[in-house]
């Protein structure tokens, strides 16, 4: 049975790749951000704000400027998230 | 303690201020702008601007910080059928706000937080709009003030802060070492007030966007005009309930009233839990 944290992972996993142009393969929960093809601080922004808005959420402003892994994302949309439940 | 929180000024009997204050007993800065002739009306346009800036249609979840006699709390509890928490270190002003609200019918829509603000547990994204009217003078540390009141704000959800603040930076040195502030200080407790651009910069450092900024000083020079007209009308009365008050606050009035535009200007911000800020045009008034 599938976690919602996989299927978080999948969904950053192909905003990761389509911002970077590359395959979704390549874009692994260990990857560090800025190791992957392509990368920009700019790029990366985009992505988080694309996940923002496909989630209707907003980060935290300290925990995206920490983010270092694709694991981090995923971790942030599942912190916003749990931030909303209450 | 918190008796030895509460500023001795504020703490005192309600029949004072139902002396002089509006019906509602706000003691901050009415609302002259939107054509009120009257003290009432003022109080009154005053509080249905906050709650447009808040956004509020009713049945909301509101704080509402420096509760004062709780104008804010019951008008957004019976008028607009919100739920309420207010906060203020008065236990005299938390009972008497709690005996009104059960008079109005309202008490299930209220509760009172008797402690300064940083000391009360609230739970984090629990409000859909936070009021400060008037009472950040009164905390230290802005930044972490309004760090506080962000945590407790939902996401998108909306704040009002109305504060006092020197003219410029200069007006600020000059005169906040001078006898008539710390006079304040005796009266009020801590009281400091900032420049707008010190509130501005604690509201960016608080990750709070700004979404209006309200000039109210020719609002709130009116209004204490108002106010010393009634203190004057009643000063034997007042001078039976506690003597001295009348003199003293009429003599805070008075420096309060003349620094008006000179020295001194009052603000009113509002500002979104939100990044991109507010998607519509700033609320409008009710």
């Amino acid at each position: 049975m599938s976690l919602p944290s996989d299927a978080i992972l999948q969904t950053v996993r192909d905003n990761l790749a389509r911002e970077l142009e590359i395959a979704a393969d390549e874009v692994l929960e260990t990857s560090r951000l800025d190791d992957l093809p392509r990368a920009d601080s700019v790029r990366l922004l985009r992505v988080v704000s694309r996940l923002e808005r496909e989630y209707g959420l907003e980060f935290d402003d300290d925990q995206i400027r920490d983010a270092e892994t694709v694991a981090d994302l995923v971790a942030l949309v599942l912190a916003a998230q749990q931030a909303v439940v209450r | 303690m918190i008796e030895a929180v509460t500023n001795r000024h504020y703490d005192q009997s309600p029949k004072l201020f139902e002396m002089f204050l509006d019906q509602r007993m706000k003691y901050t800065s009415g609302l002259y702008a939107t054509g009120a002739a009257s003290l009432d009306e003022a109080q009154e346009a005053k509080l249905r601007f906050v709650a447009g800036l808040l956004g509020l249609r009713g049945g909301e979840r509101v704080l509402d910080i420096g509760s004062g006699w709780g104008s804010m709390v019951l008008f957004l509890a019976l008028e607009l059928g919100c739920d309420v928490v207010g906060v203020t270190p008065s236990p005299q002003q938390a009972a008497f706000i709690v005996a009104r609200a059960t008079a109005a019918g309202v008490a299930n829509r209220v509760r009172m937080e008797v402690a300064p603000f940083q000391q009360v547990a609230l739970p984090e994204r629990s409000f859909d709009a936070v009021s400060a009217i008037g009472v950040l003078e009164h905390f230290p540390d802005h930044v972490e003030t309004l760090k506080a009141i962000r945590r407790l704000l939902k996401q998108r959800g909306r704040l009002y802060v109305s504060s006092s603040c020197y003219r410029s930076a200069a007006d600020k040195a000059e005169y906040e070492p001078r006898p008539a502030s710390e006079h304040a200080v005796e009266v009020f407790g801590y009281t400091a007030m900032p420049t707008l651009s010190n509130l501005i910069q604690s509201f960016e450092d608080a990750g709070l966007g700004i979404s209006s900024i309200t000039d109210l000083t020719a609002d709130y020079r009116r209004t204490i005009e108002a106010w010393q007209e009634r203190i004057a009308a009643r000063w034997t009365e007042l001078e039976l309930v506690q003597p001295g008050f009348a003199e003293e606050t009429n003599r805070y009035f008075d420096t309060a009233n003349a620094s008006w535009g000179y020295t001194a200007k009052h603000y009113a911000l509002s500002a979104i839990n939100s990044r991109m800020g507010e998607l519509r045009l700033p609320g409008r008034v009710l």
